[in-house]
């Protein structure tokens, strides 16, 4: 399959007044086209640095990121980016959020609110479409979030933990989500994650990150059908092989 | 599997939570303002009647605005006072609005422009309106001009100061949001950073409306004749003590009107932000 995004050699050292500290190091990856690749790792390993710098947000102190051969320069909607504090705009409804792309890049009201309602109802949101943010639960508001990024018809979409700050049952409960709606509308995904379970739940393949400086301890396919089951042997088997891994990337 | 569950998401608000609308407690706080209302009035009245100081009682108050309400002070009836005193301010806020919201705004977006305004503006800032009272004579006369300019001090001030923090402390994660959206710099200035930062404007705009009423007194010290200021100094000129509490209780109650039609209106400028300031 074609390979959609590229990292080569990624470094991050932040400089400070108090002296430099490196986050990332050598961070080789590339993610084929309509994989779903999840990126584990422990809180604070620069993973969430890692995406920013995929996303053209940072800049990396060395090293390259390219999207189908082009080197990445800076933000781009056909980078898609689904934050864990989910960055709606407040002062907009949920359908002018998810038509805020294509309103900037000038797509006509008409087209870009047939589109819209289309993302609406498949991410669920029937009925919502005038609501603002503050009126939607945490996980409604993921939706919003995911919408808006398939709006501008990314090659690849990047998630930050998007599931991080919700309950543990709307989090089980918007997993089965997305992966509906990434089968409805198959896109290249980056998922970053610090949950196990949620990482072989989800992923067709999992990669591991140490602690700081951030490197890619190792790799693991997981090709296990979907819907998968949490209490599934395999699927015990796969979170035991990884999360011994991750002890040891720690 | 997952498509008959959608409602699990729509959570029930917190526990215990009850629409104002429909709260039907009654306590002994709601009565709290009437009976500390009822108390001021009291001990005003009897330190009034007691002649400790000079000072009117509520009713002589009262019959005051009576008289000037159906006959003229200085020539003029007392809503003409009154109205003489809101176009100043009236016109001192537009003009504030039209100079320090653009000003605080670009500050706050751009830092060559914050670099060159802000320090001017930092020394400006601290100077009591009522300290431009003489060189707002010198330099403009004794007309309406002057007393439209310390006024305008006065609104100026907070509008700049609060578009500014609006813009400079806008969310950073919204602008990298509409960023990875394609945004450009002017759409992310018109987009984002703007609306980000219109509640904080619009305290601005409050602050700088109540403080340009505040400085009414100060402008008409400029050889007013006419005004709710000009009414207060009238009445030390005439020693009619109940004629200075009648323009200042006319100054307070219309602040205060000013500051609840304003409450209002953020509610209609700004519908997003009952909760959303985390």
């Amino acid at each position: 399959m074609k390979e959609i995004i590229k990292c080569e050699n990624l470094c991050k050292t932040f400089f400070t007044e108090d002296g430099e500290e490196e986050v990332l190091r050598n961070i080789n990856l590339s993610v084929k086209e309509n994989e779903f690749l999840v990126i584990l790792g422990p809180g604070q390993c620069g993973k969430t640095i890692l995406l920013n710098i995929i996303a053209g947000l940072e800049t990396a102190t060395s090293g390259r990121v390219l999207l189908e051969g082009e080197e990445v320069k800076g933000p781009s909607p056909e980078r898609g980016m689904v934050f864990q504090r989910i960055a709606l705009m407040p002062w907009k409804t949920v359908i002018d959020n998810i038509e805020l792309g294509p309103r900037l890049r000038g797509v006509p009201k008409k087209t870009r609110r047939k589109e819209a309602l289309e993302l609406i109802n498949m991410v669920g949101l029937n009925g919502f479409e005038k609501a603002y943010p503050h009126e939607l639960s945490g996980g409604m508001k993921q939706r919003v979030g995911i919408a808006r990024a398939y709006a501008s018809n990314p090659k690849i979409l990047l998630m930050d933990e998007p599931f991080g700050h919700l309950d543990a049952q709307t989090r089980y409960y918007m997993e089965e989500e997305i992966l509906r709606i990434w089968e409805q509308d198959k896109r290249t995904v980056i998922f970053v994650t610090n949950n196990i379970e949620e990482a072989v739940y989800l992923g067709d393949r999992v990669l591991i990150m140490s602690k700081l400086p951030g490197t890619i301890k190792d790799e693991h396919q997981i090709p296990m059908e979907r819907p998968r089951d949490y209490t599934d042997q395999a699927f015990l088997e796969y979170r035991q092989e990884i999360s011994e891994q991750t002890e040891l990337a720690l | 599997m997952a498509l008959n569950k959608v409602d699990i998401n729509v959570q029930p608000k917190e526990e215990g939570y009850v629409p104002k609308s429909k709260k039907k407690t009654f306590s002994y706080i709601q009565v709290l303002p009437v009976v500390s209302f009822a108390l001021a009035l009291g001990i005003w009245w009897v330190i009034a009647e007691l002649e400790l100081i000079r000072l009117p009682t509520p009713a002589e108050v009262i019959m005051q605005l009576y008289v000037m309400a159906t006959g003229t002070v200085a020539g003029q009836p007392l809503h003409f006072h009154v109205y003489m005193s809101l176009q100043r301010v009236l016109i001192a806020f537009v003009i504030a609005l039209a100079v320090g919201i653009p000003l605080g705004t670009m500050m706050g977006w751009n830092r060559r422009i914050e670099k060159i305004f802000n320090p001017i503006f930092e020394i400006f800032r601290p100077i009591p309106p009522i300290a431009w009272v003489p060189l707002a004579i010198l330099w403009m006369g004794i007309g309406e001009a002057p007393k439209i300019f310390i006024v305008w001090v006065g609104c100026f001030v907070p509008m700049v100061v609060n578009s500014f923090t609006g813009m400079r402390y806008a969310d950073k994660l919204l602008m990298d949001a509409s960023r990875t959206l394609g945004a450009t710099r002017s759409q992310q200035f018109f987009n984002v950073a703007l609306p980000a930062a219109l509640p904080s404007i619009f305290a601005g705009v409050q602050n700088g409306l109540s403080l340009g009423w505040m400085c009414v007194l100060a402008a008409e010290m400029i050889a007013a004749r006419e005004g709710a200021g000009f009414l207060i100094l009238q009445g030390m000129y005439v020693r009619n003590e109940a004629m200075i509490v009648s323009g200042m209780l006319i100054i307070g109650l219309l602040g205060f009107l000013i500051a609840i039609f304003l409450r209002y209106m953020e509610k209609v400028i700004t519908p997003w932000r009952k909760e959303e300031l985390v």
